[in-house]
């Protein structure tokens, strides 16, 4: 399972599939007694155990200590990237406004800091985290999409579409057995929908069609990329036209707007279902399964055995089975900007209680945003099922 | 539970010395317990292996603090670097798991932003890259090598043979 290498073609298709493991099963290593002899002091085990504790910046660093030590790095990271644990990233600003990064694992505490280099790319925004890469904005003329666990960069230029300085929301996609890769972006003012092919090295901006409404948020599903608009009308995204195809579905929910505010919608793959999560501020007010076989809206009355995540005007993720990584069922976890809400979903009792606050050791005095990462999460989709 | 004599473990170190411990404090040896629990009649002296005096009376210590609650005040700044190593397999070799932990936290953040040089000869490992294997990794982590706390490899690379 090769880290794929940071070479800048002139096509731009600089990403190379990063085959990882989906069934989230540790990869079991092969004890080396001959490794063990070479590195003559400490066994392999005793070293893994002392990796787990490094920084990742350390961590990628140390790689090239020796050859053995590049083998069990490989491990962790295929085991780190396939774990299905979500993540927490906290993104915050110290007194001289120097942003710094970092992973936590809510369920044991435990926190991955990322120290990224300011002199190799700045200025720098925080957008959203899709498919693998934090989407970052540089200047108001480019997105920056970065891979903080192995450093893979990509910047793409957008100043012939629209400028980034207001804020974007975005997802990135993979061609299913290519290194093509899609990326649909929300952006500019006022906002619209663009959407980045590599195979076409260029932007398209998707009309908007007032009758159906705004497109707000997007998701993969069955290799498929279905949009949202505010007024609750799913479509399916053509990547070989400017179009949108809507799907006529029953029982659409009414989603009247709160004056002023968007409708906060969210679209969401659970367990290869399409869900569409109905948010009020930072509480949730329903979930509605799109059942396919009906062509109609169902409202869930429990989400089950999964959890539901989402930050706020960004992506909605699902957890299965989330007791195993120390969350709840049925309930729905909502990162604002200084804290997480935690409600329950079925029944009356929705109410919300604040989760956890950031750790008041840090002295931020600037922006603080948390946003959600699951890290084994990789969107592909299949170009020959759209027209 | 198998009625003892008396509450006291035997434990020779490598160095010959003999140290008598309360069996709670064995218990928390893996390695030990599992002899003991091995032995069909009660086993007179536990010989352990690896482990020198200095490295006993260093568990002795953290055993007390822990009893004591105050494990947080146990502290291994006084061992250079190749001590702490040597402490750490010894530790490995009884495993025992708060004690364990605790080492390699501490050689974790030893080596914190320290040079891949560094790392090389805290561990005694040899570097069997080719230089252009080499080069190639590092080209590939350009980023993580240009941080402001990585100190340079350049000249450490020469003095390596």
């Amino acid at each position: 399972m090769e880290i794929p290498g940071n070479n800048d073609d002139a096509k731009g298709t600089l990403f190379h599939l990063q085959v990882t493991s989906r069934t989230g099963k540790k990869v079991k290593k092969k004890k080396k007694k001959k490794k063990i002899e070479q590195n003559s002091d400490l066994p392999c085990d005793v070293l893994d155990i002392i990796s787990e504790k490094l920084d990742l910046d350390d961590l990628l660093h140390f790689s090239g200590v020796c050859k053995s030590w590049r083998v069990s790095h490989k491990i962790y990271w295929t085991n780190f990237l396939a774990s299905q644990a979500p993540l927490l990233i906290e993104i915050w600003c110290d007194k001289h406004s120097k942003p710094s990064y970092s992973f936590r694992s809510l369920p044991d505490q435990k926190v991955y800091w990322w120290k990224m280099d300011q002199k190799c790319f700045r200025p720098i925004e925080y957008f959203t985290y899709s498919g693998g890469y934090f989407i970052m904005g540089k200047d108001n003329n480019s997105l920056m999409l970065i891979n903080p666990f192995t450093r893979i960069n990509k910047v793409i230029n957008t100043s012939s579409t629209f400028q980034v300085n207001l804020g974007c929301h975005a997802l990135l996609a993979f061609g299913k057995c290519s290194q093509e890769f899609v990326f649909v972006v929300l952006g500019g003012w006022p906002k619209s929908l663009h959407v980045y092919q590599s195979r076409n090295c260029g932007w398209v901006t998707y009309p908007t069609m007032e009758n159906v409404g705004k497109v707000i948020d997007f998701v993969v599903l069955h290799n498929i990329i279905y949009v949202v608009t505010d007024k609750a009308n799913i479509g399916v995204l053509s990547l070989n036209s400017a179009n949108i195809k809507f799907l006529k579905l029953k029982s659409t929910p009414n989603i009247t707007p709160n004056p002023g505010f968007k409708p906060h919608l969210a679209l969401v793959n659970c367990d290869e279902q399409l869900l569409l999560a109905h948010f009020k501020y930072f509480e949730i007010k329903d979930v509605y399964k799109i059942d396919f076989s009906t062509m109609s809206y169902v409202k869930l009355k429990t989400l089950g055995d999964n959890a539901l995540f989402y930050s706020w005007d960004k992506s909605c993720y699902s957890l299965s089975n989330p007791n195993k990584w120390g969350y709840e069922r049925n309930y729905v976890y909502v990162s604002s900007l200084s804290r997480v809400e935690v409600s329950v979903y079925s029944g009356d009792d929705k109410k919300c209680t604040p989760f956890l606050t950031p750790d008041e050791s840090h002295s931020y005095t600037h922006s603080f945003t948390l946003d959600w990462c699951f890290r084994h999460v990789r969107y592909e989709v299949d170009y020959s099922l759209v027209e | 539970m198998a009625s003892s004599s008396s509450n006291l473990i035997s434990l020779k170190t490598s160095d010959g010395t003999v140290f008598k411990v309360e069996r709670a404090l064995a218990k928390t040896m893996k390695t030990v317990q599992a002899i003991i629990e091995e032995a069909d009649a009660n086993i007179y002296m536990i010989p352990i292996h690896n482990v020198f005096s200095h490295h006993m009376d260093m568990i002795i210590d953290y055993y007390k603090l822990s009893v004591a609650g105050k494990s947080k005040e146990f502290s291994v700044e006084k061992l250079d670097n190749d001590e702490l190593k040597d402490f750490l397999l010894a530790v490995h070799y009884l495993n025992m798991e708060d004690l364990f932990e605790v080492l390699t936290q501490a050689v974790a953040d030893r080596l914190e932003k320290k040079s891949v040089g560094y790392v090389r000869k805290y561990f005694g490992i040899e570097n069997d890259f080719t230089p252009e294997e080499y080069a190639a990794i590092r080209k590939k982590n350009d980023w993580a090598f240009k941080g402001d706390d990585i100190e340079p490899e350049e000249d450490e690379e020469k003095q390596e043979e």
